[in-house]
């Protein structure tokens, strides 16, 4: 397993923690910037943190987003 | 022109559009149950990742979802959650399933199943399962199409003329065209649908309350509660972290293994098309925040509405925004009806005759006739579902919900298929069969949960994963497996 594959594993699996248990409760609270409730802020955090990971995992898989015009059943 | 007449219009416009989308692929694609039902495995990345966020933005999200934010509050953010978990498992095993699929001619999940495990009766199981998971799935997208038509016309257009002037564009090009009917529908479908929540989810705050920010002020002054993490439960009380948790957790796993989602693995033209619509996914996954800023919008400007989802619909009436609008608006919503029910249904079909028809027969159909009972099935399904829809009075959310619990079940035979080569043949069915019972059993009597609140698919998955685990590590597995099992491991 490629060190950037087991960073998307450990992402999602923090995620999962953060986003399935009150274990860091203050970023669930309060308001957060432009105005929006934190806990909305945390969540959306933790969809960019998940797809930055992704990206830097295809990166290294295949060389960059946009080298989509493989041949069939490349891999 | 009146409003609704202007609205009716657009509607017919989004339908013709639609059904001339639907047709056309079927020119291109072979006349075979791969091309049919997989595309000839030739799904590129645009259409794969429309595909896969159009056919989970139901009806549900586009009406529930705002609903959810109105009636509950922060709880709508377990929508956005599990569609973040949700996708990952299928980075890694996608590219897999894509390339069993290529070698042994799968097109269905349970054939991967039942041909790594050699059992029948698990194919059989997971086909019942399927369909009692899905029919709900597309009764409610129906009854969204026709209620979407019916309020439109002030009830000049029944429920029932409605859903099916809706599903019978559907009906033709799933018919004609197959997966890529679908597959091409669902990007211009995807599309329309961002462009309407985008647009309707900053203009209605801009509206109201003279942005987001000042928007979610007027709702901390007015009801502090429904921004205090995690919400609120159904009947108004604050919703418990174990029921967040456990029910994003289920629904991230069910999210991964809902058949027709899984199915498009096969469809695609490479693993590396496949990745990358994971990798893109999570854009799609933020178009769920504009929609559920239409639910907060209503919040202080318009208390009380019952049910809570016609939010959108009670905002657009109360504004009087201007008819094209209106009109947009519903064809958007009939959009996220039909783009989630055309693939339900596709893949329905697809199930009753690959993995339930075809083995008790014996393996006796050819290719052409196969693709024509498919074909037959398309119908018989879209008649079940309509019937339910437009007759039946049956529970039909409470079902969905529960299918959720029972989808997740098929985790662990899927991971155990792909990841253990040394589990014997009837491990899995012992454990998908104990999680279905389990979650069945606390799901009628949840007053029997163990840890109250969680949610039941949780307790089916630790049977499922114990009852498998224990049936492998007691029983002797035999050569043939194994060897299997090393096969699906290597490739």
């Amino acid at each position: 397993m490629r060190a950037s594959e087991r960073a998307v594993v450990l992402v999602t699996l923090l995620a999962t923690l953060a986003l399935c248990t009150p274990l860091v409760a203050p970023a669930w609270v309060g308001t957060g910037p432009f105005g929006l409730p934190r806990a909305l802020v945390w969540v959306i955090g933790w969809l960019l943190a998940v797809f930055v990971a992704l990206v830097v995992d295809y990166r290294r898989e295949t060389g960059g987003i946009g080298r989509d015009r493989g041949a069939r059943g490349d891999g | 022109m009146t409003t609704a007449t202007v609205a009716l219009a657009t509607c017919g416009v989004y339908l013709v559009a639609t059904l001339v989308m639907g047709l056309l692929p079927g020119l291109r694609v072979s006349r075979s149950v791969a091309g049919y039902v997989a595309a000839d495995r030739s799904m590129d990345t645009l259409v794969l990742y429309f595909v896969l966020g159009a056919s989970i933005f139901s009806s549900f999200a586009f009406l529930g979802a705002p609903g959810w934010a109105y009636s509950r509050g922060l709880a709508a953010l377990y929508v956005i959650a599990y569609g973040i978990l949700g996708m990952v498992p299928f980075y890694f095993v996608g590219p897999r399933v894509r390339r069993l699929g290529e070698r042994y001619g799968f097109v269905t999940q349970a054939e991967l199943l039942a041909h790594r495990f050699d059992s029948r009766p698990l194919s059989v199981l997971m086909a019942l399962l399927s369909l009692g998971a899905f029919v709900p799935y597309l009764v409610l997208q129906m009854q969204g199409a026709g209620l979407i038509l019916s309020t439109l016309t002030d009830g000049r257009i029944s429920l029932a003329a409605g859903a099916a002037a809706a599903y019978g564009v559907v009906l033709v090009y799933v018919l004609w065209s197959g997966v890529l009917g679908v597959g091409w529908t669902n990007t211009f479908q995807g599309v329309f649908m961002m462009a309407i929540a985008w647009f309707l989810g900053l203009y209605l705050p801009y509206q109201l309350h003279g942005g987001v920010g000042p928007m979610f002020d007027a709702i901390r002054g007015e009801r502090p509660e429904l921004l205090m993490a995690p919400g609120l439960a159904a009947d108004g009380s604050s919703w418990t972290w174990a029921a967040f948790g456990s029910s994003v957790l289920v629904s991230a796993i069910g999210f991964t293994m809902w058949p027709h989602l899984f199915m498009k693995a096969y469809a695609a033209r490479s693993d590396r098309s496949l990745r990358l619509t994971v990798v893109l996914y999570p854009t799609f996954q933020i178009f769920l925040v504009p929609i559920l800023f239409i639910g907060f919008a209503g919040v202080v400007s318009f208390p009380g509405v019952e049910p809570a989802d016609s939010i959108l619909p009670h905002l657009l009436v109360r504004l009087e925004v201007p008819a094209l609008l209106v009109g947009l608006v519903c064809a958007g919503a009939l959009a996220a009806s039909m783009s989630s029910g055309d693939s339900i249904l596709h893949a329905a079909a697809s199930i009753v005759v690959r993995d339930g028809i075809r083995p008790l027969s014996g393996g006796g159909l050819d290719d052409r006739r196969e693709r024509g009972a498919i074909r037959v099935a398309v119908l018989v399904v879209s008649l079940v579902a309509y019937y339910f829809a437009v007759v039946s009075r049956v529970d039909l959310v409470a079902l969905l919900l529960a299918a959720y619990g029972g989808v997740a079940q098929i985790m662990p035979p899927v991971l155990a298929a792909l990841y253990w080569p040394r589990v014997p043949r009837q491990a899995p069915l012992a454990g998908l069969a104990a999680g279905i019972a389990v979650n069945c059993l606390f799901l009628l009597r949840p007053e029997l949960k163990p840890i109250a609140g969680l949610h039941e698919g949780v307790f089916g998955l630790a049977a499922n994963v114990v009852v498998l685990g224990l049936v492998a590590l007691l029983s002797r597995v035999d050569e043939r497996t194994a060897a299997r099992g090393g096969e699906y491991l290597r490739t």
